[in-house]
C-alpha cells in the first residue's frame, strides 16, 4: 500500500468533533492511503449538506469556535506534516468571500494546495473568476446527472482536473442511490475531458464504493465516515472502504 | 456608486439579468441550475406575454378582492400634529397579507412550467398560508418549510396550511427560524429538481427571486399612485414600508422609483437591542456578503458566519436583504431606519385604538416609524404606509404582550375543558 491511490477521497470536518481530533482523523485517513483528503472549512448554514454534516459543522462553529485562522493554520499543518497527500478543500462562498478571496487562494497556493470546492459557487460567476485569477488554483465544480449538455461544455470548458459528480439528486448524508442518467453523464464527460470523476453523495459501504468505481475514478465519503467515527468504528469502516 | 447615469431605475431593474448593481446574482448549486433556468425563461416569456397579464390581473381580483383599500388616519394625523398619514390595506388580501401578490403570480408561472409540487419556506406563516391557499386553488402539492421557534410562535397559520391541504414541516436546524427555513427548501430543491417548484416568499434569493417577486408585488404601488390620484391629484411625499427580505417594500416603491419627489425609508426590525443577535437590521448593521444564492447585506460575523437574527415579529426575523434594496440603498434612492420590539408594538396598540385597525407585527414597525416622522413634517405632506398584514395571525405573541394574565387563563381553561 503506497503512493496514496486507493480510488476514494475521505471528508471531514476542520474542528470537528475538536479541532486536535480533526487533526489526528486527518491522520488516520492519511495512513488508508485515499487519493485525496477533502478538508472541509466549517460554516454556519452549510445549505448544501445534509443533517450530520450540519450538525458536524455546528459543533466546529458554536461548541469550538472554529475560525477561519483555525482552519488555515491547520491546513498548513497538516500540508507540511504529509506533503504527499492529495487534498481538496471544500467551503462555502461566503467563508472565502468574507475572508478575502485573493489572500485566500494566496494562501492555498503557498501551501501547494490546487483544488477548491465551493457548492454554491457556478465555476463562471463573477467570483469563480476571481478565484481563476490564481492561476495555479482550481474549482472543482459539482454537479450532477440532470446537467444540460450545453452546460456540462460550459462547465467542461474550464478545463478542470477533477469533477466532483452527485450519484443522485441528494444532499449529503442521503441513502444511496444511482441516478439513471448518471452512466451517461459520465460518458459525456469521458468523451470530452480527461478529467477525473469523482462520485459522492450517500455511498457508505464497501459494496457502494465498488458499484461506484465501475463509473467514476474514486467515491467520495462523507457522512458515513461521521457516523463510524461517533460509534467507534472509524478504523473498521476505513478498511472496509478500501478493501 | 451614483445612479445619475440610469435614466430609469425602473427600466435598469426590469431590465436585470440578475445583478443589481453588484448585488444579486445567482450563487447556487449547479444541481438546481437548470430548475432556476427554466423558471427565469418561463418568468420571463409570462410577463411579455398579454393572456399571463389578464389572467394574473383576474385572478388578483378574484381571489385576492384587488385593489386593497387606501385608507386614512384622521384621529392619528390630528394627534400627531404633522404630516397627513395614509395607508394602503395589504392586510385586506385574502389570506390576510401582500404575500399572496407573488404566490398567484408564482403559481401561475408554475402552472406553465407543468409542476405538480409546490414547496415554500414560511416565517410569520402568511407566505406559507398564502402558499398553501394558491396550492389548493390550483390542485397542486404542497410542502411548507418553518423553522422550529416560528412553528411554535406562528401556531394558528400551522393549522390553517395543514386545513387546506399542505404538509408543515418544522425545521430544526440553526436558529429555528426563516432562513433555516429557506436552506431547508433548497434542500428539498436540490433532491427534487425536475418536478418540484421552490415558491421563494419574498425578494431574496437567487435570480430570479428578487425580480420575480418585486414584479409580481409592484401592483401595490401601482395601486398607491392611482388612489392617490384620485383623492389628491398627486404623488405622495414619502413611503414607509417595513423590510423582511423586502417584497412588500419593493412592491410599494417600485413603482414610484423614478418620481425623484418621493421619498422612500424601508424600516427593519431592531428587535430589543442593538447588539449582534438581538436584531435584523441588515442594510444597517449588516456586511456584504453572499448566503442564500445572493450577494446582499447579511448579519454575519467577521469570520462569515450568519449570526442569528431576533425581531417579535416572525417575518422580519431574517438574516438577508433584498438585493434590490441594497441596490437602492447604496445609490441613496430608499433611506433605512429602525423600529425595535417595543415601538412596534406601541404603535400596533395606537393603532388599533385610535384607527381601529389591528396591523401585523410586521407593518407595526412601518407605522411605528411613520408616527415618528410624521412630527418631522409639515402639514400638507402626504405619508403612505404599507400595512402589509393584518395582525390577527399574531394572536399569541400580541396577547401575551398586552394581556399575558388573559391568555393564561384562556388557554387553561380550553385544556380543562371548562371554556365552553
Ligand atoms: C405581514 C408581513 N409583512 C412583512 C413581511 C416581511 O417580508 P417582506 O419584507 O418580504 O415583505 C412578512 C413576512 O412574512 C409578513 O407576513
Amino acid at each position: 500500500m503506497n503512493g496514496y491511490n486507493n480510488p476514494l477521497m475521505t471528508h471531514l470536518i476542520i474542528g470537528y468533533p475538536s479541532l486536535e481530533e480533526s487533526f489526528n482523523t486527518a491522520e488516520l485517513y492519511t495512513q488508508y492511503q485515499p487519493e485525496f483528503l477533502e478538508l472541509q472549512i466549517p460554516f454556519s448554514h452549510p445549505t448544501a449538506d445534509g443533517s450530520k454534516i450540519t450538525e458536524a459543522n455546528k459543533i466546529a462553529i458554536q461548541k469550538n469556535a472554529t475560525t477561519m485562522d483555525d482552519s488555515m493554520n491547520f491546513i498548513e499543518r497538516f500540508r507540511k506534516k504529509y506533503p504527499d497527500q492529495k487534498l481538496m478543500i471544500m467551503t462555502y462562498c461566503n467563508k472565502i468571500f468574507r475572508y478575502g478571496i485573493t489572500e485566500f487562494c494566496r494562501q492555498m497556493d503557498t501551501m501547494g494546495i490546487r483544488y477548491i470546492i465551493i457548492p454554491d459557487l457556478p465555476v463562471d460567476s463573477n467570483i469563480a473568476a476571481a478565484i481563476h485569477d490564481n492561476k495555479e488554483i482550481q474549482l472543482v465544480p459539482v454537479i450532477a446527472p440532470n446537467i444540460p449538455e450545453q452546460r456540462l461544455n460550459k462547465i467542461l470548458s474550464f478545463e478542470p482536473d477533477y469533477i466532483y459528480l452527485m450519484a443522485d439528486y441528494k444532499i449529503t448524508g442521503s441513502d444511496f442511490g444511482i441516478h439513471e442518467k448518471l452512466e451517461n453523464v459520465v460518458g459525456n464527460i469521458r468523451k470530452r475531458s480527461d478529467a477525473r470523476i469523482g462520485i459522492g453523495f450517500g455511498i457508505g459501504t464497501g459494496a457502494q464504493v465498488k458499484e461506484i468505481l465501475e463509473l467514476g475514478d474514486f467515491a467520495i465519503i462523507g457522512s458515513e465516515l461521521i457516523n463510524a467515527q461517533i460509534e467507534n468504528r472509524l478504523e473498521d469502516k476505513l478498511r472496509e472502504l478500501i478493501a | 456608486m451614483s445612479d445619475t447615469k440610469i435614466k430609469s431605475i425602473k427600466e435598469y431593474v426590469l431590465d436585470s439579468t440578475s445583478f443589481f448593481g453588484e448585488y444579486g446574482g445567482s450563487f447556487i448549486p449547479e444541481v438546481i441550475k437548470p430548475n432556476l433556468d427554466e423558471l427565469t425563461e418561463t418568468f420571463m416569456a409570462c410577463i411579455k406575454d398579454e393572456s399571463f397579464e389578464r389572467e394574473l390581473r383576474t385572478e388578483l381580483k378574484q381571489i385576492s378582492g384587488r385593489p386593497t383599500a387606501f385608507t386614512p388616519l384622521p384621529n392619528l394625523t390630528e394627534k400627531i400634529g404633522g404630516a397627513q398619514l395614509w395607508f394602503k390595506n395589504e392586510g385586506l388580501n385574502h389570506t390576510g397579507a401582500h404575500k399572496i401578490n407573488h404566490c398567484i403570480g408564482q403559481a401561475l408561472v408554475a402552472k406553465r412550467l407543468g409542476k405538480k409540487r409546490i414547496i415554500a419556506e414560511t416565517g410569520a406563516g402568511q407566505h406559507g398560508l398564502a402558499t398553501a391557499t394558491v396550492c389548493a386553488r390550483y390542485q397542486m402539492d404542497c410542502v411548507i418549510y418553518m423553522g422550529r421557534k416560528d412553528y411554535n410562535r406562528q401556531r394558528p397559520n400551522v393549522f390553517w396550511m395543514e386545513l387546506l391541504g399542505a404538509t408543515v414541516i418544522p425545521v430544526d436546524d440553526g436558529s429555528q427560524t426563516l432562513s433555516d427555513a429557506v436552506i431547508a427548501a433548497f434542500k428539498d430543491l436540490i433532491s427534487n429538481p425536475e418536478d418540484t417548484h421552490y415558491l421563494l416568499g419574498s425578494a431574496v434569493g437567487p435570480h430570479p427571486y428578487p425580480l420575480m417577486n418585486t414584479y409580481f408585488q409592484k401592483i401595490i404601488g401601482e395601486e398607491v399612485r392611482e388612489q392617490t390620484k384620485e383623492q389628491f391629484d398627486r404623488l405622495p411625499d414619502c413611503l414607509v414600508a417595513c423590510v423582511g427580505g423586502g417584497s412588500n417594500a419593493l412592491g410599494l416603491f417600485f413603482d414610484f422609483l423614478d418620481d425623484r419627489g418621493v421619498e422612500m425609508i424601508g424600516v427593519e426590525a431592531g428587535g430589543r437591542s442593538t447588539q449582534a443577535g438581538d436584531h435584523a437590521a441588515k442594510l444597517l448593521q449588516g456586511e456584504k456578503g453572499i448566503f442564500e444564492g445572493y450577494y446582499s447585506y447579511f448579519l454575519q460575523d467577521g469570520d462569515g458566519n450568519i449570526s442569528d437574527t431576533h425581531s417579535v415579529s416572525a417575518g422580519l426575523d431574517y438574516c438577508g436583504v433584498s438585493p434590490i434594496l441594497a441596490y437602492l440603498k447604496d445609490t441613496g434612492r430608499v433611506k433605512f431606519e429602525v423600529a425595535d420590539d417595543k415601538q412596534a408594538l406601541t404603535a400596533l396598540e395606537e393603532l388599533s385604538k385610535a384607527e381601529g385597525f389591528i396591523p401585523a407585527l410586521e407593518s407595526a414597525h412601518a407605522f411605528a416609524y411613520a408616527f415618528k416622522y410624521a412630527r418631522e413634517l409639515s402639514k400638507d405632506k402626504l405619508i403612505v404606509i404599507n400595512s402589509s398584514g393584518r395582525g390577527e395571525k399574531d394572536l399569541f405573541i400580541t396577547m401575551e404582550h398586552f394581556q399575558k394574565e388573559g391568555l393564561t387563563k384562556f388557554l387553561k381553561s380550553q385544556l380543562n375543558g371548562d371554556g365552553s
